[in-house]
């Protein structure tokens, strides 16, 4: 079986992302685990619901959790050729397109020491600054630095790997830092 | 109408709290005596929760029973006060208790005796058409209310027995909220402050015989006293440095183990040396603890590695000592709850604004009921100032001086229990180096940093802090930096200077400070308690005790070393209801529960009754669903109180909750 698109994260936005490329026409594959927090923010959103909906129009959904990937280098970039997950071992996902959609720190898109912020299936490249001292507040109600932590993308939303795009890897939602996100 | 049985006795009852019982009360039953309205006359006094505290002056309820018995007795009146609804079932409604003494006592006739302001609500009382088709109902006048209508109306109606209306009787102006806000009371003693010493003061006192009323501004342990290590010392830190403070506290952990069981995991500890460590200091401490009388070994490092898993495996020596582990919330509550079984009043939000003087004389003080919102007027010949970290301002408003030095100290509490024993390092006393274990955590601590006193209402965790505790902490358990971090809190060492002293800090003595403010400053009646630690409270009480009989003539030996204390807040074992606190599997039942009966009215107080926003999402996923049931919501405050908690670990598992938080709270108005 392939696909065109596959989307990793199965939350509100690769959901969102899943449900709007099927109905034109693309065959995805969403591998997700675990729950979106979305309905914390939004009690009306059901992740079954919607993970019907994609469904219903054909798309695949994998309860499964991705591991990291493989990459190529060429001259413009790089190219995710396929990914790992958990129960399937050496048997390799792959698809002409990815989607990273694995939310922020609250779902593990995100990770972060005392030190360092991080995006932990591949490495990309993340926008924070300083160490944890300067990633909050004590006013609670004031801004919070750390809210607007994420991947990096160039203008097209392509992810960042040391520097250079990843021509086959968008990313969406929350994963990604407020100063890129579209 | 009903024949009125004219062969049974009538007894005539008037019910009531008699919070407390005044002139307004005996003028009715004078009235009915003098006009031999009734065979018998009697008072029946309504037990209250005991937990409804703050609400009148007498908050014990047998203690009202008393009251009312001795105020009966004085005036010579036949009339009889009566218990029987103290072990009437809740809820009790007036039409339940005159059933109950219908069958208890079926030879007699019962008449209920009402104030005309209690006779216009009389339709909205429990099964009120049951009452009136019953009983005869007596009303005698009250200031400003004119009953004759409604007595009129009742007694229009079909199947009412009769209401009869004393129009002539004598009326009284005054009622018992009217003497509550007005009355001086007078006691044996009054505590200020509800922290573990002012309550272990306050058990003491009761146990001697003395009455005793401990007020306190805020909830109980909202000083250091719900904001510390836990650490039930062994005296071994203090060996070294302070062979005074190891000697109190050896024989005081000897002692707390035998009265206060529950409250302790007798875990003991290690004292351990690192590599970078002097390993001679390791022979000259364990002297110094043996000569202070603690049980001091030195063990292989090997058997430190077996007892102790999570020990640093570079370790080059490790001393056995009886340190152990002590629940600071059960402690104090054990000794509130035992002092109020033992006739000690707690009043919780009440104030102290003001000290009354004559002369240069203590003789009471002026207390804000921050919950009734009224300035009450409590006397005694002696005041015991417990304030803690705030003793200087109390001394003040006698006029006398002492001088504080509060130290903030942080601390880390781990997400699971990573050590089985106490951890310490085996060197002249610093930062971080102590883990203590806590039922299912670890606490790691303490930072010591001098503040001035204007910082302690801002004094909270900060990261820097938290990064110097991880750094030093995980040199004795490395398993730290892998552990969660749930949160981390501050608290503020009363440390006292003794008389003469300038130095503070940890060159201060941990021992405690007891002035008598008569030989110290001529300000006779007030004596200050303050420093020491925690576990060595049932000494300072005792002493300070001792002070307070010599000063009353009354010799009484102190028991405290011997009787046990009680179990700690008896909880109902099952509570039904939806869920509220998944974490740590709060109910509703429970909550309601702990809003009537333990008087939490915010968050915060709920806090610390029932372990709501204790658990691992700290509060953010209840909080919400808990603030719908109370009466005062303050979900800003308590969001940000557990802000202050999480923000200066914000890394890691903390980072999760600090992201949810801000979704859920920062997208409502709140
Ligand atoms: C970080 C830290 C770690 C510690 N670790 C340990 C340990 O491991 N073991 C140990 O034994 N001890 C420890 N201690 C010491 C111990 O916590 C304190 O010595 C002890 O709790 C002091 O109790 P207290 O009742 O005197 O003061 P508090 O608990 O502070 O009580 C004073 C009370 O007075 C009230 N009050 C103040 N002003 C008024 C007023 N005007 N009217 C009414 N009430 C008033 C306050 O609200 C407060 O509740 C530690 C302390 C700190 C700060």
């Amino acid at each position: 079986m392939t696909f065109d698109t596959l989307i990793i994260g199965g939350g509100h936005s690769g959901l969102q992302q899943g449900i709007a490329l099927q109905k034109q026409g693309r065959s995805c594959l969403i591998v997700s685990t675990g729950e979106s927090p979305r309905r914390f923010r939004d009690p009306e959103w059901s992740q079954e619901v919607e993970r019907h909906r994609f469904e219903d129009l054909g798309g695949f959904w994998l309860e499964d959790r991705v591991l990291g990937g493989e990459f190529s280098g060429t001259n413009e970039g790089e190219i995710l050729n396929r990914i790992f997950t958990e129960s399937r071992g050496e048997k390799a996902l792959d698809a002409e397109q990815f989607i990273l959609a694995t939310g922020s720190f609250y779902s593990g898109g995100l990770m972060a020491d005392p030190e360092h912020v991080w995006e932990p299936l591949f490495g990309l490249d993340v926008f924070f600054e300083g160490g944890h001292k300067d990633w909050v507040r004590p006013d609670f109600f004031a801004p919070q630095p750390f809210m607007s932590f994420g991947v990096l993308t160039d203008a097209e939303g392509r992810v960042l790997r040391a520097g250079r795009p990843v021509l086959n890897l968008l990313a969406y939602g929350s994963v990604v830092s407020s100063r890129c996100a579209r | 109408m009903l024949k009125p049985d004219a062969a049974k006795p009538k007894a005539a009852l008037l019910f009531g709290s008699f919070n407390p019982l005044h002139e307004g009360h005996l003028a009715i039953l004078r009235y009915l005596a003098e006009h031999r309205l009734a065979d018998e006359l009697r008072l029946v006094v309504s037990p209250q929760s005991p937990f409804k505290q703050g609400q009148g002056l007498l908050d014990n309820a047998h203690e009202r029973l008393d009251a009312a018995r001795a105020a009966v007795a004085q005036t010579g009146l036949p009339v009889i006060v009566s218990d029987v609804e103290f072990d009437l079932p809740e809820p009790r409604y007036t039409i339940d208790t005159l059933r109950h003494l219908q069958r208890t006592e079926p030879d007699k006739e019962f008449v209920l005796v009402m104030g005309g302001d209690n006779i216009t609500a009389l339709d909205s009382w429990h099964l009120a058409d049951e009452l009136l088709r019953d009983f005869e109902i007596w009303v005698y006048p009250r200031p400003g209310t004119d009953a004759q209508p409604y007595v009129d109306a009742f007694n229009a109606r079909p199947c009412v027995k009769g209401v009869k209306y004393f129009k002539d009787a004598p009326q009284n102006n005054i009622s018992s909220t009217e003497i509550r806000a007005r009355k001086v009371l007078t006691y044996d003693v009054i505590i200020i402050g509800g922290g573990i010493t002012g309550v272990g003061v306050a058990r003491d006192c009761a146990l001697r015989g003395l009455k005793a009323v401990l007020v306190e501004r805020d909830d109980l342990t909202v000083g250091a006293s719900g904001r510390n290590h836990g650490l039930l010392h062994s005296g071994a830190r203090y060996a070294m440095g302070d062979p005074e403070s190891a000697r109190e506290c050896i024989a005081e952990n000897r002692i707390l183990k035998q009265i206060a069981p529950h409250c302790i995991d007798a875990c003991d500890g290690l004292f351990v040396t690192l590599p970078e460590d002097d390993l001679g200091y390791q022979q000259r401490f364990i002297d110094a603890c043996l000569a202070a009388g603690i049980d001091a070994a030195a063990i292989d490092p090997a058997e430190a590695r077996r007892i102790e898993p999570s020990v640093n495996p570079d370790l080059v020596g490790a001393v056995l000592v009886p340190d152990a582990s002590v629940d600071p919330f059960r402690l104090v509550f054990a000794n509130a709850l035992d002092a109020a079984a033992r006739g000690a009043e707690i009043l919780s939000y009440h104030e102290v604004r003001g000290l009354r003087r004559d002369g240069r004389r203590v003789t009471g003080i002026d207390v804000w009921d921050v919950r009734g919102k009224q300035e009450k007027h409590l006397e005694a010949p002696v005041i015991v100032n417990a304030a803690g970290t705030w003793a200087g301002q109390v001394a003040a408003m006698a006029g006398a001086r002492i001088t504080m030095y509060p130290d903030k100290g942080t601390l880390l509490v781990f997400g699971t229990r990573i050590n089985q024993l106490v951890l310490n390092r085996c060197r002249p006393s610093s930062d971080a180096d102590i883990l203590v274990p806590s039922d299912v955590t670890t606490i790691l601590g303490t930072t010591s940093q001098r503040l001035e006193p204007k910082e302690i209402p801002g004094a909270r965790p900060t990261p820097e802090e938290v990064d110097l505790l991880l750094a030093e902490g995980s040199k004795l358990a490395p398993a730290l930096l892998q552990t969660r971090i749930l949160r981390a809190y501050s608290g503020i060492r009363p440390l006292i200077a003794l008389d003469g002293a300038e130095e503070g800090g940890r060159h201060i003595s941990r021992s405690f400070v007891l002035f008598d403010h008569e030989s110290r400053d001529d300000v006779p009646g007030l004596v200050t308690i303050a420093g020491g630690k925690m576990m060595t409270y049932r000494l300072m009480a005792e002493r300070t005790v001792d002070l307070i009989c010599r000063k009353l003539g009354r010799e009484v030996v102190c028991t405290t070393a011997e009787v046990p204390l009680p179990e700690a807040i008896a909880r109902p074992e099952r509570f039904g209801g939806r869920v509220i606190c998944e974490c740590e599997n709060v109910r509703e039942d429970e909550i309601r529960y702990a809003i009537d009966q333990l008087g939490a009215r915010t968050l915060l107080d709920l806090r610390r009754r029932t372990r709501v926003g204790m658990g691992s999402c700290q509060g953010q996923l209840c909080a919400l669903r808990a603030a719908q049931m109370l009466p005062e919501p303050d979900v800003r405050g308590f969001i940000n109180e557990r802000w202050k908690g999480i923000y200066p670990v914000a890394w890691g598992e903390a980072m999760r909750e600090a992201q949810l938080a801000q979704w859920m709270y920062k997208e409502q108005n709140l």
